[in-house]
Parts: C-alpha cells; sequence; structure tokens
C-alpha cells in the first residue's frame, strides 16, 4: 500500500459515524480543558481513559488525541485575553497574545493563533504520513551529549526573550535555574533542597508555578490599575485578522509549524521548548525587533503554530517506536496496551486501521477545531466586557481548581500564591517570568545530560566536542550567545566615541 | 398552649434519642455503608492506575459501595502514603500502592510514614523487569556481557528509571557478585533510559517492561529477567536466580490501609478485591502489561513485605547504595 491508498482507507476508518463523534467529542473536551487555566491534558484523558474500555481502539485513540491537539488551540485563549497561560505551552504567547488585546485587537490574536494552530497541525500531519520513520530513527542518534548541546542552544535563546534588561532576564534564567533543581537528583535518587518538605521531593510543580507567576500576579497588578481598564474595553476594533496581519503572520506560521514539529519528536519538553525557541527565531528574523513585547502579531502566529505542529511531531515516537516522549503520549500508551494494542515498531503493520485512522482523524479534527473556534473568537472576546469583580473570582477560582486537580495535594495551592506573590513583585521591578519558565524546564534536563554524558565517557569533556551533532550545536550556540555581543559593542563605541566629542 | 410546648418537646426529646441511636444503627451495619475512597499513589495514566482502575470497578460490584479512585502522585508514592497513613483506620480511607513506597523510599529517604504505619490487604500483582541489549551487539547472554565488563573495566554501562531501584540493585548486585564493574547511568524514567539503548548510547538498560515491543521485534535482546518466574512471552530468558544469582525484583501492586483497621473490615476487602481479581478484563490487562497476576492475602503479604524490607536493608549497605543521612 502507498501512502496514498492508506490514507484513503484511513479516511474510511474516520468517516464512520462513531469515529466522527469521538473526535468530535474529543476537540471539544480538549478545547475546554485548554481554555481553563490549569486542568491540562493529562488529567483529562486519564479521568476519560476508563470510560472508554468499552469502545475499540481506534475510536479511543482518536478521542484522545482530540483531547490532545484540542488543548493546543485552546491553551491561547486565556493567554490572549487575560495574561493566564492554559499550559506551559501557551506561556509564550502571553508576551504578545496579551498585549494585542489589550491594544483592542484580542479578536486578530485569537484569530491568527486558530489560523496559526489549523496550518501548523495539517504541516505536522503531513510529516507525520511521510517521515516518520526515518524522523523517529534520526531522534535516536540524540544521547545525553546532544541533549546537552541542544539545551546549551535552549538556555542562550533566554537573552532573546528579554522585552526589557538581558541582564535581568539572565537574573530570571538563574533564579529558574535553581528552582529546577529543587527534588529528586535522577543521578543519585536523593532530594535536594526540599527542606524536609515531601512534597518538594518532585520538585515544584510547573502548573503551580506557571499559574501562580502569570494568573495571580496579573490579578494583584490588575487590581491596582482596575481604573485605567475602561479605556482597553473601548478599543475592542476587528476581530478577524486583517490581510496585513496576514502577511506579516504567514511565515511566521510556516517557520512554527517546522519548528515544532522537529522538537516535538525529540523526548522532554518538545512542545514547551519548541514556542520558545518559535518566539526567538521570529523576534531574531524581525525587521523591527522592538515590536516585540508591545503586540507583535508574529509573537502570537509562531509560538501558537510550534505548539500545535509539536502536538503531532510527537505522536512519532510513540507510533514509530513506541516510545512515548511525554506524559501525554504514556497515557496514550497505557491507553494501546488497556485495548491490547502493542506500541512500537510493529504496531503501523500489525494495525494499519489505527495508524491511518489516527492520522486521517487528525485532519478531521483539526477542521473540527476551526469550525468549532472562529465563532467562538467574539464570545471570547466578549469576556473582556465582564467587570473585574466577577471577572477575577472565577479566574481565582479557576487557577485554584487547575493547581490543585495536578496531584491533589494542598502544597501546591501554597506554591501557587507564594509565586503569585513573588510575580507581582517581579512585575513591579520589570522582572520577566518567561526566562525563569524557560529555565525551569531546560535547566533539570541540562544538568541530567551533562552529567549522563560523563558518567558515559568517563569523565572526559571531550564528549561533547567529538560527536558531530554536538560539536557543530554548541558551535551553533557559542556564535548565537557572541552574537548577542555585537550590539552591544557598537553601542559602547558610539557612547564612546560620542564621550570623546 | 403548654401542652403542645411538652408535645413538642417530646418530639424534639424522641429525634434526639433516635440520633444517639444512628451510629449504633450504622455501626450494626455490616461494612461498607458508604463509598470507599481508594488512593492510587502515582499520577494517572501509569500502570499502577490502569490496573487499580479496573480493579476497582470490579471491587464496587462485590462491595456493593462505590470505589472512588483518585490520584495522589509524587515522591514516588510517599506523598499519598504519607497523607493515607494519618486517615481514620475505618476501612474508608484505603490506597493502592507499589510495595516500593513502603519498603524501599523510607530506606532512602526521610518520610513522614514507615511500613507498619499500613496493614496491607492483599497484594494482585507482580511486577517484571529485565536486562536489555541491542541485537546487534555481540553480547548473547549475561555471561558474554559479564566477561566482556570484567576484561575492559568501566568500558560497560547501563541505564535505569533510578538509582535504589531494584534494576539497578540487580546490576549492581550481578556487579558485585562477579567482581566487577560497570557505570550507573539513571535516567528519568523508562522512556528515556530505552532512547539511550536504542541509539547506542549505553550498553544495556535494565529496566521494567517498556522493551518489551522492541524484544519481540528484534532491535533489543533480552537477556535476563528480575521476576521470581520467567515471562510468558519468553520462556527460553533465564531469570536472575536461574543463573544462580539470588535476587529477585519483589515491587508488588498492593491494596493497604492505614494500621488499626478492625480486622473484620481487612478481611471484607481482601476478600471483595480477590474475588475482583478473578474477572477476565482485569486479568488480561495485567497480562497487556505483561505483568503477572500474583495474590497473596492480608497476612501473606505483610510478611512478604516484611521479609522484602529486611533484605533491602541488607542490600542497601552491601552495594553501598547512597541514601539520605539520617537527622539529628
Amino acid at each position: 500500500m502507498g501512502v496514498f491508498d492508506s490514507i484513503l482507507y484511513g479516511f474510511q476508518v474516520t468517516f464512520q459515524p462513531t469515529n466522527i463523534l469521538f473526535c468530535a467529542i474529543g476537540v471539544l473536551v480538549g478545547t475546554l480543558v485548554g481554555v481553563l487555566p490549569g486542568i491540562g491534558p493529562a488529567g483529562a484523558m486519564a479521568l476519560l481513559l476508563p470510560a472508554t474500555f468499552r469502545f475499540p481502539a481506534t475510536s479511543t485513540l482518536i478521542m484522545l488525541a482530540g483531547i490532545y491537539y484540542g488543548v493546543q488551540y485552546g491553551g491561547s485563549t486565556t493567554s490572549i485575553l487575560v495574561n493566564i497561560p492554559g499550559e506551559a505551552s501557551s506561556v509564550i504567547t502571553c508576551i504578545d497574545g496579551h498585549q494585542m488585546a489589550r491594544q483592542g485587537r484580542a479578536g486578530p490574536a485569537l484569530g491568527i493563533a486558530a489560523w496559526g494552530s489549523f496550518i501548523a497541525g495539517t504541516i505536522a500531519n503531513i510529516g507525520l504520513m511521510f517521515v516518520s520513520i526515518p524522523l523517529a530513527k534520526a531522534a535516536l542518534s540524540f544521547g545525553p551529549p546532544e541533549y546537552f548541546a541542544l539545551m546549551c542552544t535552549g538556555l542562550i535563546i533566554v537573552t532573546y526573550l528579554a522585552q526589557g534588561s538581558i541582564l535581568k532576564a539572565v537574573m530570571m534564567a538563574l533564579v529558574g535555574i535553581i528552582l529546577g533543581s529543587i527534588g529528586l537528583d535522577v543521578i543519585t535518587g536523593l532530594p535536594r533542597f526540599t527542606f524536609g518538605i515531601n512534597e518538594l521531593t518532585d520538585g515544584v510543580g510547573i502548573i503551580p508555578l506557571v499559574m501562580g507567576l502569570f494568573g495571580i500576579s496579573e490579578i494583584l497588578v490588575n487590581l491596582e490599575e482596575s481604573l485605567q481598564r475602561e479605556i482597553f474595553k473601548a478599543r475592542i476594533k476587528n476581530l478577524w485578522p486583517s490581510l496585513k496581519d496576514w502577511a506579516e503572520a504567514k511565515w511566521a506560521i510556516v517557520r512554527g509549524s517546522i519548528i515544532g514539529f522537529l522538537l516535538g519528536i525529540l523526548p522532554g519538553g518538545g512542545a514547551v521548548i519548541s514556542t520558545f525557541v518559535a518566539y526567538a527565531v521570529e523576534k531574531k528574523v524581525a525587521k523591527e525587533p522592538q515590536r516585540f513585547g508591545k503586540g507583535a502579531i508574529e509573537g502570537v502566529a509562531g509560538p501558537e503554530s510550534a505548539n500545535n505542529a509539536a502536538a503531532g511531531g510527537s505522536l512519532i515516537p510513540l507510533l514509530s517506536l513506541g516510545i512515548p516522549p511525554n506524559p501525554i503520549m504514556a497515557i496514550f500508551f497505557s491507553a494501546l496496551i488497556i485495548h491490547g494494542v502493542q506500541p512500537g515498531p510493529l504496531l503501523i503493520k500489525q494495525n494499519p486501521d489505527l495508524f491511518w485512522g489516527l492520522i486521517a482523524s487528525l485532519y478531521l479534527g483539526n477542521a473540527l477545531l476551526l469550525i468549532l473556534n472562529l465563532p467562538l473568537i467574539g464570545m471570547w472576546v466578549k469576556v473582556l466586557e465582564i467587570p473585574y469583580r466577577i471577572l477575577f473570582p472565577l479566574i481565582l477560582l479557576f487557577c485554584l481548581i487547575g493547581a490543585f486537580s495536578m496531584n491533589n495535594v494542598i502544597f501546591d495551592l501554597y506554591v501557587m500564591i507564594f509565586f503569585g506573590a513573588a510575580g507581582w513583585v517581579m512585575r513591579k521591578f520589570g522582572y520577566e517570568a518567561a526566562p525563569l519558565i524557560l529555565a525551569y524546564v531546560l535547566g533539570p534536563m541540562l544538568e541530567q545530560a551533562l552529567r549522563q554524558s560523563l558518567l558515559i565517557s568517563q569523565g572526559s569533556f571531550l564528549i561533547f566536542v567529538s560527536r558531530p551533532i554536538s560539536g557543530i550545536a554548541l558551535g551553533f550556540a557559542f556564535l548565537l550567545l557572541l552574537s548577542n555581543f555585537f550590539p552591544y559593542f557598537k553601542k559602547r563605541r558610539k557612547e564612546y566615541e560620542g564621550f570623546k566629542e | 398552649m403548654k401542652q403542645k410546648g411538652w408535645k413538642a418537646g417530646k418530639i424534639i426529646l424522641g429525634c434526639g434519642l433516635l440520633l444517639m441511636l444512628l451510629p449504633i444503627i450504622s455501626f450494626a451495619q455490616p461494612y461498607p455503608t458508604k463509598p470507599i475512597n481508594l488512593i492510587v499513589t502515582f499520577p494517572p495514566g501509569g500502570t499502577l492506575d490502569t490496573s487499580t482502575r479496573i480493579l476497582a470497578i470490579k471491587a464496587e460490584k462485590i462491595l456493593g459501595q462505590p470505589v472512588i479512585v483518585s490520584n495522589v502522585g509524587g515522591g514516588a508514592g510517599s506523598v499519598a502514603l504519607g497523607q493515607v497513613a494519618k486517615k481514620r483506620p475505618d476501612g474508608y480511607d484505603i490506597t493502592s500502592c507499589a510495595s516500593t513506597g513502603l519498603i524501599r523510599i523510607p530506606q532512602l529517604r526521610a518520610v513522614p510514614y514507615s511500613h507498619e504505619d499500613f496493614v496491607p490487604i492483599m497484594h494482585f500483582t507482580s511486577v517484571q523487569s529485565g536486562l536489555v541489549v541491542k541485537s546487534d551487539s555481540p553480547y548473547k547472554t549475561l555471561k558474554d556481557l559479564v566477561e566482556y565488563a570484567r576484561k575492559n573495566p568501566g568500558k560497560v554501562n547501563y541505564a535505569t528509571s533510578g538509582a535504589g531501584s531494584p534494576m539497578h540493585m540487580a546490576m549492581e548486585y550481578i556487579a558485585d557478585k562477579e567482581g566487577i564493574q560497570w557505570t550507573h547511568v539513571p535516567y528519568a524514567g523508562g522512556a528515556p533510559g530505552l532512547t539511550a539503548v536504542l541509539g547506542g548510547h549505553v550498553t544495556a538498560m535494565s529496566d521494567s517492561t517498556e522493551w518489551l515491543p522492541h524484544v519481540k521485534e528484534g532491535s533489543l535482546r533480552l537477556l535476563v529477567t528480575h521476576g521470581e518466574r520467567r515471562m510468558k512471552s519468553f520462556p527460553n530468558v533465564p531469570t536472575l536466580r536461574d543463573l544462580g544469582f539470588d535476587f529477585i525484583n519483589e515491587t508488588v501492586f498492593m491494596i493497604a490501609t492505614p494500621k488499626g483497621t478492625p480486622p473484620a473490615i481487612v478481611k471484607k476487602l481482601e476478600e471483595a478485591f480477590h474475588k475482583a481479581m478473578e474477572d477476565p478484563e482485569f486479568v488480561r490487562t495485567i497480562q497487556n502489561l505483561e505483568f503477572d497476576v500474583a495474590y497473596r492475602n492480608s497476612e501473606d503479604t505483610k510478611k512478604y513485605l516484611e521479609d522484602a524490607y529486611n533484605r533491602f536493608a541488607v542490600m542497601i549497605k552491601k552495594l553501598n547504595i547512597t541514601k539520605e543521612p539520617e537527622k539529628k
């Protein structure tokens, strides 16, 4: 069977009425879960899993996949409207998305996020059809040294996230690394910096951290300036992205899709990292990088496309190798096993209906999401008109539920409230939260990769440069770091010359 | 008027008496009279969660009351166990955990409970694990790998999903017995370790059954398993015991309740969950996970855990497994 015959066969599977229904339920639940801050896809999928025991494996998988990429769609909504990321992978969307909303351009921001997601989902799907097997094999050549090099590059991106002072961004990144090192040390299996608190053995939870730094602090900041709100409410202009918006965003969508797809394949925080990388790339290639942080539409289009493409990309290791690259894929893995389907290299051969049915359902689900989400934009924008005295308690409630529902542990609520207060102080003094989050995600992976590499090499640092992929990546990272200094030198020289005169 | 007041008083008195009797009445009714909370000590979607949820669906039919499954994740099960240990021992708050959280974690780090704070109800599954290498490597048996490591000290490295895990201990036990050295490279979870061995970044992986599809398909070779018995899917692969190493991965999935639960209630739960285990859907799920359906009753599980606890204590000392220094 060629790819086209196979995909036709897949559509036959998908367009059975029950499967269409499951797909629709999945994307609807996913959108809701994505919009509600904190209630993550993993929790929603795991809760629905026992309900699927009676249904065929293909229908179950179609529904779970629908939830997964539905969440990526919905996650941007709260980021843009109220500056609260629904998921870690929408953190970066807050920066420019919320600024757009403040300028009365929430509609175009939501619109470009939805279209970007649709296009990215489709690109990722095409990639999944044609190149999944060779790409999955290539991903295996990434060992600890390669990850180390990749994470180094990732951390240098912090300097591109800075809206104001680079020094402050780097300081926040260091705080993020310190926060990331709380919990079990993977190499010795012993707790670090937990101060005897048992709940901290798994580290500071990312959801309470993100919700606190963004959500709670946003509420606190807004409480202070609620008088100014009338202004930005009055300026809700058009609901759809204009032709100018499209012209600005189209390449950002394409670049975001490719970055997301490739990084999504790698085990670890692929989706989260891809959004940061996509943002940094957009800022780097932009003609006027100073627009970023002030409502640049590329700053929404790039990352939002990236996280959807990453959702598609992360299916590759699971379906073609049987390796779940993130906790959500681990639930897919369980779902397959419960239904007696053995995930692994033989899955495509042994269960073609499942594989091709799932891929065809991704096309269907993406289309359904677009149909579902575009009319909702008008409704979401109205959320901004809800008076603060009603909106804020609601947001606070959802944040509390979200932080609690991850592990059902009260301690996570304290963590969220603590970082809410910390986030408020940070904003007062112009420290940004995004570099902290990126470093928090990358720090532990960097440390593990470094220590694993050195264990393998018996302590020799040559392992990082003697292997081609890591050598090239580290060289690239080094150049990237250097390139940051050129504008600085130029400025200093100018200042110096000005001083001489 | 007066009469009426007296009547109202009588009614109130009567109601009061009834209220006082209520606990006695409900006590007289056989357990359980209200829904039972079952806390799974790992996040949703994992193997423990999956197998427990199916078991719970079957058990609630037998018990006649809903069994409400919720998850409290964190600290390899120790966060949840710390919570459950403090619950009232009335049989309405029970937990499904891996024996790891009871016998190993408390010996490695400071936790707010001990294994003696719990009464086991039964165990329903024993976990499988084993050692794999890439199939294009020259090692056909465990002996080949050991001999290579003997001749090339430090050249052999292996991945596991955690320091201090039984899969790590198994490797160190072999190394100690054979007088060889190999390097442990811990990963955060089975999937990254699997990627490392498939990509040739480490020589071998000692881990639970994540490797299974790859062994079946032929990209990895299973050298030895750590269970009490050989795996059904691989009858030709020896266990460590077959090869003369006195080591088994003793991890079981079990139901437990806080210490002090009345024996009658423990008995009732033991019977209900044992019966639930016979359900074909449960058996099929465990088999799909490539674990073994294994049952021990309350009494035997208690003894089993006690033995495992002591064996582990000896092993930590002998193999120099790092543990958190005790607080003074």
